[in-house]
């Protein structure tokens, strides 16, 4: 894993050994679940990934322990606020969304060996045929557990109707 | 007075909308000085781990 700091509120950053600069929010969104009056909204969160390195168009090198270091980072968020909703929204401006999900999965799947957080996705689409992977994560013990699942499925209803 | 449904439509125009601010956000964050300092001491490992609860 590699070292990372806390550079702001609920923003970290952490450099790989290719020289990769990442950083890591969590960003309040009362809003994503439709109701800001929710008893639990002012605990959801956007996950949000952002990746700086010197050759944008060269892609970046596979490496075992930027995992290790995003889930390290997700666990000791969920330390903190056990309570929490994030919302994973896979980043569709370059076409490689699902490269983005497969990758997220992998990691989420190898590094939550105690099964305390529960992972739930769909695809949303917007208006104009946009479609993004959306992952929701939340810990089993939340009281909310039940509504929140059902207001995240109940989403998609929204354009298949 | 019954509220407004919202709809995937709203929260997908809100969603854009913060992501522009975000990208503005992070815009900043990495051209601060403050940003700087941190990423040179973490390349050289001087930076102290947030501590875990």
């Amino acid at each position: 894993m590699y070292q990372y700091y806390e550079v702001e509120h609920l923003t970290f950053v952490f450099v790989t050994k290719n020289q990769v600069e990442y950083s890591i929010y969590f960003k309040s969104s009362p809003y994503f679940l439709g109701d800001e009056s929710l008893p639990y909204a002012s605990f959801i969160y956007e996950f949000i990934i952002e990746s700086k390195h010197l050759d944008d168009k060269v892609l970046i090198p596979l490496d075992k322990r930027t995992g290790e270091t995003i889930a390290s980072i997700l666990a000791n968020f969920y330390l903190k606020f056990d309570h929490s909703v994030t919302i994973y929204i896979c980043d569709s401006s370059d076409n490689r969304q699902l490269a983005r999900k497969l990758k997220f999965d992998h990691w989420f799947i190898d590094y939550n060996s105690d099964k305390s957080l529960v992972k739930i996705s769909e695809e949303l689409i917007d208006s104009d045929g946009v479609s993004y992977p959306v992952s929701l994560i939340v810990k089993y013990n939340n009281p909310y557990f039940l509504d929140i699942v059902d207001r995240f499925r109940n989403l998609k209803e929204d354009y298949t109707k | 007075m019954k509220k407004k449904k919202v709809t995937l439509a709203d929260i997908i125009k809100r969603w854009k909308h913060e992501r522009e601010k975000h990208n503005k956000d992070y815009a900043r964050l990495v051209g601060s000085a403050e940003y700087k300092i941190v990423i040179e001491n973490l390349k050289q490992e001087k930076t102290t781990n947030v501590p875990v609860l």
